[in-house]
């Protein structure tokens, strides 16, 4: 229990004040590198949601082309070509996931971002290279089970980082008004 | 010789006005002299008396108020004879709010009652349990999984930086 005093004392004037809506315990790993088994399942998730949308897309395909059938002979997509454009929609999912804000759908549930090494949002092309890293060489992920710091492949090439980031804080609350009543 | 006004002779009723003149003027300049003496005498006696007064009073009160005061209990005389309650009741309340930290007092009371879990955990339901138990749970694989690679590698320190919850 602290009393409104020490509370006041330990107050910086001109400071911020922020209050987390967070879980307590999870308010020391904000911002701390992310381990190989969170980012995994992140990864899984999102692969599962491409997936979905790849084969919902298929689906829609085949539904045309049994509705057409008797009037165009449209190509059946199947094997390789639809495997392609999976790769090709995970491409572009995580490139605009990382490069708006650094969260895919798995990282967001997962609590996840993905940052630079200086802890800045990636820019366009770097969330591209990332994205393509990724899509081609998934495995690089697995690097971050030995790394000290948890970085994957793709990380060290890239000098990214993925970070947990649980949940958006609640708006700052200003003190310049202590200022004032502290003069 | 003859006396021609009378027999009354001018010289010495000249003289004699003249005696009686100076007579009195020494007698009323006596008078102011004396009566000056008088009044300064009189001031300076009272103006001393009033200075030595002073610097008695000067000394003495202050140890006898402290000593009178000090075999008072003066909180409890307020307490006997002035209704605290009627004065603050004058009080003006405006002024002091304006003193008064509000949204300090706010945050500190937020903070204390800890308002952001009593949000979560009233509106938060199960869905948001869920994710954080499932975010728990990878977290605390993470560290199981690294603890082991770690050890398989001799590591002695923990990876930086470390995950604990």
């Amino acid at each position: 229990m602290t009393t409104f005093s020490q509370f006041r004392d330990a107050f910086v004037p001109g400071s911020q004040v922020h209050f987390s809506a967070l879980p307590e315990r999870a308010r020391s790993i904000q911002g701390v590198s992310a381990g190989f088994t969170s980012r995994a399942i992140a990864t899984f998730i999102d692969i599962g949601l491409v997936a979905v949308l790849v084969l919902g897309a298929w689906g829609g395909w085949e539904a045309l082309r049994y509705v057409l059938s008797g009037f165009y002979d449209l190509p059946s997509v199947t094997g390789f070509p639809l495997l392609l454009l999976g790769y090709f929609v995970m491409w572009i999912y995580w490139t605009w996931s990382w490069s708006t804000g650094g969260r895919s759908l798995g990282n967001v549930l997962m609590g996840l971002r993905v940052q630079t090494q200086s802890g800045n949002n990636l820019g366009l092309g770097l969330a591209a290279l990332r994205s393509l890293l990724s899509v081609i060489f998934a495995l690089g992920l697995a690097w971050a089970l030995i790394s000290r710091k948890n970085k994957s492949v793709q990380d060290i090439v890239l000098r990214t980082e993925v970070v947990f980031d649980w949940a958006p804080l609640l708006p700052k609350v200003d003190m310049t008004f202590a200022m004032e009543i502290n003069e | 010789m003859p006396v021609e006004n009378g027999g009354d002779d001018p010289i010495e009723a000249g003289a004699l006005y003249s005696v009686v003149s100076a007579a009195t003027s020494i007698a009323s300049g006596a008078l102011g002299a004396t009566r000056f003496a008088t009044e300064t005498t009189v001031y300076l006696a009272s103006e001393s008396t009033k200075a030595i007064a002073n610097a008695v009073l000067d000394a003495v009160v202050p140890i006898a108020v402290s000593a009178v005061v000090s075999r008072i209990d003066i909180n409890e005389i307020v307490k006997d004879h002035v209704d605290v309650n009627e004065i603050v009741a004058q009080a003006e309340l405006a002024p002091i709010l304006d003193r008064v930290p509000i949204t300090e007092i706010a945050d500190y009371v937020i903070e204390e009652i800890d308002l952001p879990s009593l949000i979560r955990e009233s509106t938060g339901g199960v869905a948001d349990g869920l994710l954080s138990t499932l975010r728990f749970q990878a977290i605390h694989t993470d560290n199981f999984v690294s603890g082991i690679v770690d050890r398989v590698f001799f590591r002695r320190e923990k990876r930086a930086p470390e995950r604990e919850v």
